[in-house]
C-alpha cells in the first residue's frame, strides 16, 4: 500500500482562515480563528488514522476468510462427486475473487485515505505557519510598546 | 454384491470422504463468521467517524458498501457450509446404511437382489444429496457485478432436500425415492409401497422441473458424456490456481497477484493548479474492482469522485468509473434464477468455469 504522490486527493479539509499577512492588521491578530481551525483538523486527521487502521484490519480479516480448497476426490467417485467438487471449487473460487476485489478496493481507500490525513497535515502545518507569524508580529508590537 | 448397483454403491457411498466433508463446511463457517465480524466492524467504525465536507458522505457510502460486500460474502459462505455440512450428514448416514445392509443382507450370493435393491436406493439417495449440493454451490454467484444484475428472490422456491421421511409411511430414513409432486408443477406423484420399499428411480419430469437435471448425470459413472477433468489419473484437484498461492498474507500483502483477476487500473491522478491547500479531486477509477467504489472513485455514470470536496480549480473526472469486474459475458439478468435450479442444461459452464482443475 503505497501513498501516491503527489496527493491522489487533494482538497482542503476544513476552510482554513485566509493568510494573515494578506489581511488587515487587526483581523490578522487574533489566533483565535486560526487555533479552532487547528483544533478541527487534529481531530478529522484522529478520524483519518483510524479509519485507516480499520482498513489495514479488514485487509487482514478478509485475508483470513479464505477457505481451504477442497480435494476433488472428497465426495467420493463417478460423475455427480466430481461435478460436486467441481462446483464447490467454482464457488470457492468466485467468492475467492470478490475477497481479492474488496481487498484491492480496501488498498485503494487506504491511499485516498492517506492522501487525505497528509493533506490534512499540510493544512495543519500552514495554520501553524499562520499562527507563528501573528505570535511573531504580536511580539513585535509588545515590544515596541 | 454382484448386482448391478454395486459401481454405484462404491462411488457413491464408499469412496466419499464425510468427515473431512465435515471439516470443508466448518472452515467455510469459520472463514463466513470472520468475514461477517469484518463487515460488522466496518459499519461500526464508519459510523463513529465525523470527517466534514463532502468527505464524510463519500467515505460513509464507500465503506457500507465494502460492508454489503463482505456481509453477502459471509452470506455466500454460511451457504455452502451449510450445504457442506448437510452432504457429510448425508453420507455419513449413506455409510451406516452400508453396514445395515452389509449386516442384514450378507454378501453370500443369496441376497442379490436385495442387496442390489438398497444399493440403488441408497445410491439414489446420496446422489439426490449430491445434485442439491451441487444447486447451492452453483447458485453462489459471489462475484456477480453488484447493481448490474438485480438480486431478485427465485420466482419459485429452490428444490427442496432430499426427502428422508417417506410421507406414507412414515420410515426415516425413507428407502424410496419419495417425492410428493414436482414443487413447481404438481407432476410425478410418489410411487411410495408399503411393506418391502420398492424404489422407484426418480425420473425427470420436464425440463422446467426443478428436479429435472442434464440426462448426462443418469449415465452410469465414467461412461458420462462430457469432458471430466477429474478423471482417476488426476484424482484429487491439482492445487492449480486457487488456494495454492492464496495464503492470507497473499492476498493481503499482494491482492490480484494469485487470482485471476483483472487489474484494476488506478485513475490517473493528477495534481491540479491552485495553492497546496486547495486543488480539487481528480481522478475516477476506471473500472474498480469489487464492486466497491473506491473513495474519490468514479461512480456507474462517470460522476466526479468525491474524496472531499473540490476546493479549488480542477473538476473531478469520473474517467470511466463502470464499477464492475467486467465478468457476466454469458450471464443474462435473472440468470440467477435458473442457477438455482439445478437443470443440467449448462454443462458447458460446467466444464469452462472453474479453471481449477487442470
Amino acid at each position: 500500500m503505497t501513498s501516491p504522490t503527489p496527493p491522489t486527493v487533494a482538497v482542503t479539509p476544513t476552510s482554513p482562515p485566509s493568510d494573515p499577512s494578506t489581511t488587515a492588521s487587526t483581523a490578522g491578530s487574533s489566533t483565535e480563528p486560526y487555533e479552532q481551525s487547528q483544533h478541527e483538523i487534529r481531530l478529522e486527521e484522529e478520524d483519518v488514522r483510524y479509519l485507516i487502521a480499520l482498513v489495514d484490519e479488514t485487509v487482514r480479516n478478509v485475508g483470513g476468510s479464505i477457505p481451504r480448497q477442497v480435494e476433488g476426490d472428497l465426495f467420493g467417485g463417478g460423475h455427480l462427486p466430481e461435478r460436486m467438487a467441481r462446483h464447490t471449487l467454482g464457488a470457492h473460487e468466485r467468492i475467492l475473487r470478490t475477497l481479492l476485489s474488496s481487498v484491492q478496493a480496501l488498498e485503494e481507500h487506504a491511499g485516498s485515505l492517506q492522501s487525505y490525513r497528509d493533506e490534512l497535515n499540510r493544512v495543519e502545518d500552514t495554520i501553524q505557519g499562520y499562527l507563528d507569524q501573528i505570535n511573531g508580529r504580536v511580539a513585535t508590537i509588545d515590544g515596541a510598546v | 454384491m454382484a448386482g448391478a448397483n454395486e459401481g454405484r454403491f462404491h462411488e457413491l457411498v464408499e469412496r466419499p470422504h464425510p468427515f473431512r466433508i465435515e471439516r470443508h463446511a466448518d472452515d467455510w463457517a469459520r472463514c463466513a463468521e470472520v468475514l461477517r465480524t469484518a463487515s460488522s466492524d466496518v459499519r461500526r467504525g464508519i459510523q463513529n467517524v465525523d470527517v466534514g465536507g463532502q468527505t464524510g458522505p463519500a467515505l460513509q457510502a464507500a465503506f457500507l458498501d465494502l460492508a454489503d460486500v463482505l456481509e453477502e460474502g459471509a452470506q455466500d459462505l454460511r451457504r455452502g457450509s451449510r450445504a457442506l455440512g448437510e452432504l457429510a450428514e448425508e453420507t455419513k448416514s449413506a455409510k451406516n446404511r452400508k453396514k445395515d445392509i452389509d449386516g442384514r443382507l450378507p454378501d453370500n450370493g443369496a441376497h442379490v437382489a436385495e442387496r442390489d435393491q438398497a444399493a440403488a436406493s441408497t445410491s439414489d439417495s446420496q446422489e439426490a444429496a449430491l445434485r442439491h449440493g451441487i444447486a447451492v454451490m452453483k447458485s453462489i454467484r459471489a462475484d456477480e457485478p453488484r447493481g448490474s444484475v438485480p438480486i431478485q428472490a427465485p420466482t419459485t422456491p429452490p428444490p427442496p432436500p432430499p426427502t428422508r421421511r417417506c410421507p406414507r409411511c412414515g420410515s426415516d430414513p425413507c428407502q424410496c425415492q419419495a417425492v410428493s409432486g414436482c414443487p413447481r408443477c404438481g407432476a410425478s406423484p410418489c410411487v411410495c409401497v408399503d411393506g418391502p420399499h420398492v424404489v422407484t428411480p426418480v425420473t425427470p419430469v420436464h425440463p422446467d422441473c426443478p428436479d429435472w437435471d442434464d440426462p448426462a448425470d443418469f449415465t452410469t459413472p465414467g461412461t458420462a458424456q462430457g469432458p471430466s477433468s477429474l478423471s482417476p489419473a488426476a484424482p484429487s484437484a491439482p492445487a492449480a490456481p486457487l488456494g495454492s498461492g492464496v495464503s492470507p498474507g497473499v492476498v493481503g500483502g499482494a491482492a490480484g497477484a494469485a487470482a485471476p483477476v483483472a487489474p484494476v487500473a488506478f485513475g490517473a491522478m493528477a495534481p491540479t493548479s491552485g495553492s497546496g491547500v486547495a486543488a480539487a479531486p481528480v481522478a475516477g477509477t476506471a473500472g474498480a474492482a469489487g464492486g466497491v467504489r473506491p473513495i474519490g472513485a468514479g461512480g456507474p455514470m462517470g460522476s466526479a469522485g468525491t474524496l472531499g470536496r473540490s476546493g479549488g480549480s480542477g473538476t473531478g473526472a469520473g474517467a470511466a468509473g463502470a464499477g464492475g469486474r467486467g465478468r457476466g459475458k454469458d450471464r443474462k439478468p435473472g440468470s440467477r434464477d435458473r442457477d438455482l435450479h439445478d437443470d443440467g442444461r449448462d454443462w458447458l459452464d460446467d466444464e469452462s468455469a472453474p479453471d481449477v482443475l487442470r
